[in-house]
């Protein structure tokens, strides 16, 4: 459904964010892109909706989706393709919600952009406990966890075939987070949707993705199912990284 | 909200405004005779027939002075306005689309302030005929560019916001984003503008018409009062105490509850 093909993008003349990158998303299916902070990931994740800005600028390579360039579509078709077939939830939902609107307000914008149910329908969707009330609410009046859980009803808001969610859960408490990924899990289950999550906490992609393409320093360097990720790590990278993860140690 | 009603200065500002809002509101009614009718001998001084006097033609200081608040205040609110618009409207655009859109608004900003604008307002009124709507105009238009700075700077800090970005993600048209999501956002400054742009317009109005080119006799404002009564100041001074007072209280009250809505816009007095 997503292809990626070589996608190299820079920031400024020298910078490489990303290197030849390739990535294929299936339908119905959970790709994680694991790294460190400035490996790139986000980069990857901002091309996929031609969001790079100024200085970034991709250099080469093709982001096919449904066969078509999206690198190389006009302002229309991207209008409609960003939140109509691939919608993206961002990491901070402090600050991604416009604090002068309430979050029915918010919601109802990309429901007028793309059509689909109603806020409160939305809300009840991503378990938002009392939608009702809460669609009248102020960002500011909400919880980290509810405000995520908004975003995620802006995103759906469009029916998008493909959800990108860039560090989800990492501005949110650990019990939060859980419930956030499980919500996550059941929505795509439930509509049949596509998930690409970014995250550098690798521990969260064990039991939540199908498939997971390690990044490091703009490249992909290993990829393959969560199973041979975990039980036989090819690159040192890769094993430093499971490593990274960790564990209480009983005595 | 609530800083603002705890600023009493801003409070007292507010207060003296609308006071003078009602005044002028209710000038043909509270007003004992026709602002210019020749009621009285000349330059008698403040009794309780004429509270402030009369003039240099026997006119009712009184009456005109309530008839030049509706003129001053109006000429302030819609010049304010229109240069609040163009301010607006510049500055949106020069911060969101940056590169050569942003270059030549500003540099055409730059060019504007480059002016003597007292000058240009003074060369455009003599080419024009200087009425009361061209005033309104012709300050609007040479007073906007602080205010696109203003907004431009605003926007240059709101357009990295990640809801922004988030709008943009769900599909949001670059229209959308200016107007919904940016403007909102920016109106504090906007407002407190205004209100002390309101300030500087009705003392540019006055030197206007002290000058003879702003609001025309017999139409009383508190600028061509004043300089009625330049030739008068030793024989009767009350007119030009008169309109002197209320141009200064006017101006002061509009900065105090503009640097109250400053105050309780500001975010870095939060902790209180």
């Amino acid at each position: 459904m997503l292809k990626i093909k070589k996608l190299t993008v820079k920031y400024g003349t020298d910078v490489q964010a990303a290197k030849d990158v390739d990535l294929e998303i299936r339908k119905g299916e959970i790709v994680g892109l694991v790294g460190e902070s400035g490996s790139g990931k986000s980069t990857v994740a901002l091309s996929i909706l031609k969001l790079i800005g100024y200085p970034g600028q991709v250099k080469s390579g093709e982001i096919l989706w449904n066969e078509r360039d999206i690198l190389k579509m006009g302002n229309e078709e991207l209008r409609k393709l960003r939140g109509g077939g691939i919608a993206m939830i961002f990491q901070d939902p402090f600050s991604s919600l416009n604090p002068v609107f309430t979050i029915g307000d918010q919601i109802e914008e990309a429901v007028k952009l793309h059509g689909g149910d109603d806020a409160v329908t939305l809300l009840d969707a991503v378990q938002m406990p009392d939608p009702e009330s809460t669609a009248k609410k102020f960002p500011h009046e909400l919880s980290g966890g509810m405000r995520q859980r908004a975003m995620i009803a802006m995103a759906l808001a469009g029916r998008p075939k493909l959800l990108i969610a860039d560090e989800p859960t990492t501005a949110l408490d650990v019990t939060i987070q859980a419930g956030i990924l499980k919500l996550l899990k059941e929505l795509q289950a439930k509509l049949g949707m596509s998930v690409l999550i970014i995250t550098h906490n690798l521990a969260l992609v064990y039991g939540f993705c199908d498939r997971v393409c390690i990044m490091k320093e703009g490249r992909i360097v290993e990829r393959g199912s969560v199973e041979d990720i975990f039980r036989n790590p090819k690159e040192p990278y890769t094993r430093e990284l499971i490593d990274a993860i960790p564990r209480p140690r009983w005595k | 909200m609530n800083r603002f009603k705890q600023n009493k200065l801003a409070i007292f500002g507010l207060t003296v405004l609308g006071f003078f809002v009602i005044l002028a509101v209710l000038a043909p009614v509270l007003a004992p005779y026709d602002p210019s009718e020749i009621v009285e001998s000349d330059t008698l001084p403040p009794s309780l027939r004429h509270p402030f006097g009369t003039d240099d033609l026997g006119r009712d200081v009184f009456s005109r002075a309530l008839y030049g608040a509706r003129i001053s205040l109006t000429v302030g609110l819609v010049a304010v306005s229109i240069s609040i618009m163009i301010g607006t409207i510049l500055g949106l655009l020069s911060g969101y689309y940056s590169g050569l859109i942003d270059s030549t608004i500003m540099r055409f900003v730059d060019i504007m302030l480059a002016f003597p604008s007292i000058f240009l307002i003074l060369t455009i009124q003599v080419m024009l005929t200087p009425s009361i709507y061209n005033v309104m105009i012709v300050i609007g238009l040479t007073s906007w560019m602080g205010v696109a700075r203003l907004v431009r700077g605003e926007v240059l800090t709101i357009k990295e916001r990640q809801y922004v970005e988030a709008a943009r993600a769900i599909g949001a048209s670059n229209a959308r984003i200016i107007f919904r999501h940016i403007l909102p956002n920016s109106i504090a400054p906007i407002i407190v503008a205004g209100t002390l742009g309101m300030a500087g317009a009705i003392l540019t109005e006055s030197a206007l018409s002290f000058l003879g080119l702003g609001v025309q006799p017999p139409t009383p404002s508190w600028g061509n009062m004043l300089m009625d009564a330049q030739a008068y100041l030793v024989d009767a001074p009350w007119m030009a105490v008169i309109p002197g007072i209320l141009i200064l209280l006017a101006v002061l009250n509009l900065y105090f509850v503009g640097e109250g809505l400053r105050e309780a816009f500001s975010p870095r007095e939060e902790i209180k």
